[in-house]
């Protein structure tokens, strides 16, 4: 079975910080992962490399056999922490600019999926509420067919009945022969979706395990265990 | 490349039209205003050829700061096209904003030869120009500014790239003593490998008196040379910024 993700001894370092320090991580096809970690532990990093945004100062990176570049944003799509449509556009100018450059975006799926938002295509960017802004993230990265979808704190910032919007979005929009990574430090909210998580802190590797056997084995929930790992870290 | 010059077009079209607007209305200014006063033609002349240098640096400001936003955009750094798109279509961007200012020029030039304007200007020998080649003049005129626009322009985007990987304070200082260095060092290796007298810090064409605008005229051997110094000069630029913004330049 071909990866779709995989990180091996991965470091990378602004400055005299080490945002991720020898990360290897695998991820299979047909899996939502957690990425789980506090603020400033590496998650946006590790997501920004296997987007193809920045590149690790040692370490190999495969995104779905290749190197990350031009030819993986064609089959990734990542919505980042910020608003990756600009200012001056309008929600279906958004859309139209997904369409001109990916040739997996579904038009039918962005139809449905602005019924499910409640997204208007007239609608200003710039005049959209922090909630509605990340329900237009949403949408455009889930209105492609990729073969690996990366979110980067699709709930963070947005009140509970949005959150639930978002995550009832994302399991009714996501491609199910591909991995959804998804990273957060909100995990009571989310964890009900993980098949597995990752938990990184200060850029290392400290838990990877399936959501099902936690709570089989320690009986615990996600986010118990990720209060008991954090704290004693 | 120009699925994002489209988007360039549209981000800034307010801008554009805005800009267009205030230059034709400047050059209406300075037509009308000039017949109830007794102003010379080449008076008229230094005027509009001042508001068209004015606009000519805003298209370039314009441009530069277009494309430092698309290289730090996460929405355009995504799209799976490789770096040298975003180089390519700023200077699409630029060289056809400039091609559209010319061709505004270009139709004040045909007004003025209509109105028997343009035949007193050569008579009062406002301005010279040394021409021997075998292309026309409007066409070698717009050649030689089109590509000293592009040359320009090789030059500034790799400086706002330089800009852009740089995380200490004083970024439009250095930005500036990097534009007048290189500048300078291109007009000096010109001068030495093909002669020439040029000390302009800034490549193109040359303003050496206050009214006498002077194509540059060479042999064809000599101007071919030069072409290639240039070409050359600007492929390495290019390619230089292709390396800094896939290595260097950070995403917000």
């Amino acid at each position: 079975m071909e990866q779709l993700l995989e990180f091996e001894t991965v470091s990378k370092k602004f400055g005299s910080k080490a945002a991720l320090q020898g990360i290897s991580l695998s991820v299979n096809p047909g899996r939502i992962v957690g990425l789980l970690g506090s603020n400033g532990s590496g998650k946006s990093t590790l997501m920004r490399i296997a987007a193809g945004l920045i590149r690790p100062d040692s370490g190999k990176v495969r995104v779905l056999g290749d190197e990350p570049g031009v030819q993986s944003k064609a089959r990734v799509s990542f919505m980042p922490d910020k608003p990756q449509f600009e200012s001056w556009m309008t929600v279906g100018e958004a859309l139209n600019f997904q369409k001109d450059f990916f040739p997996d975006f579904d038009p039918d799926k962005s139809k449905r999926m602005l019924d499910f938002m409640k997204l208007s295509r007239k609608d200003k960017t710039s005049s959209l509420s922090k909630g509605m802004q990340e329900r237009l993230q949403l949408t455009l990265a889930l209105s492609r067919r990729a073969s690996l979808y990366l979110l980067d704190e699709p709930i963070g910032g947005v009140d509970p009945v949005a959150r639930d919007h978002i995550l009832d979005a994302l399991v009714e929009f996501y491609e199910e022969d591909s991995s959804v990574i998804v990273s957060t430090h909100l995990i009571a909210d989310i964890e009900r979706i993980f098949d597995e998580v990752l938990m990184i802190k200060d850029g290392s590797l400290v838990l990877r395990e399936d959501v099902e056997r936690i709570r089989l084995t320690s009986g615990k929930s996600v986010d118990q265990l990720f209060k008991e790992v954090y704290a004693e870290c | 490349m120009l699925r994002l010059l489209k988007y360039d077009l549209k981000r800034d079209m307010y801008v554009l039209l805005g800009g267009t607007i205030a230059l034709l209305l400047g050059l209406l200014v300075i037509e009308l205003g000039t017949k109830s006063i007794t102003t010379s033609v080449t008076a008229k002349a230094v005027l509009s050829f001042m508001m068209y240098t004015f606009f000519g640096i805003l298209i370039l400001i314009a441009t530069c700061r277009g494309f430092q936003a698309n290289i730090c955009s996460i929405g355009r750094r995504l799209v799976p096209l490789g770096s040298i798109h975003y180089i390519g279509a700023a200077l699409l961007y630029g060289v056809l904003l400039n091609a559209v200012l010319l061709a505004i020029a270009g139709l004040q030039v045909l007004y003025y030869d209509s109105v028997g304007i343009l035949e007193e200007l050569w008579r009062l020998g406002a301005f010279t120009v040394n021409w021997n080649s075998s292309i026309p003049l409007p066409l070698g005129a717009l050649l030689i500014i089109l590509w000293a626009t592009l040359f320009l322009l090789t030059l500034l985007l790799l400086v706002m790239a330089l800009t852009e990987s740089i995380k200490f304070k004083g970024r439009i200082l250095i930005a500036l003593a990097v534009i007048v260095l290189l500048s300078s060092l291109i007009s000096w290796a010109e001068n030495h490998f093909f002669g020439g007298l040029s000390s302009q810090a800034l490549t193109g064409f040359r303003i050496e008196d206050q009214s006498q605008m002077i194509l540059p005229s060479q042999s064809f051997r000599t101007g071919l040379l030069r072409f290639i110094f240039k070409l050359v000069v600007g492929a390495v630029f290019i390619w230089l910024t292709v390396k800094l913004i896939d290595n260097r330049v950070k995403v917000d």
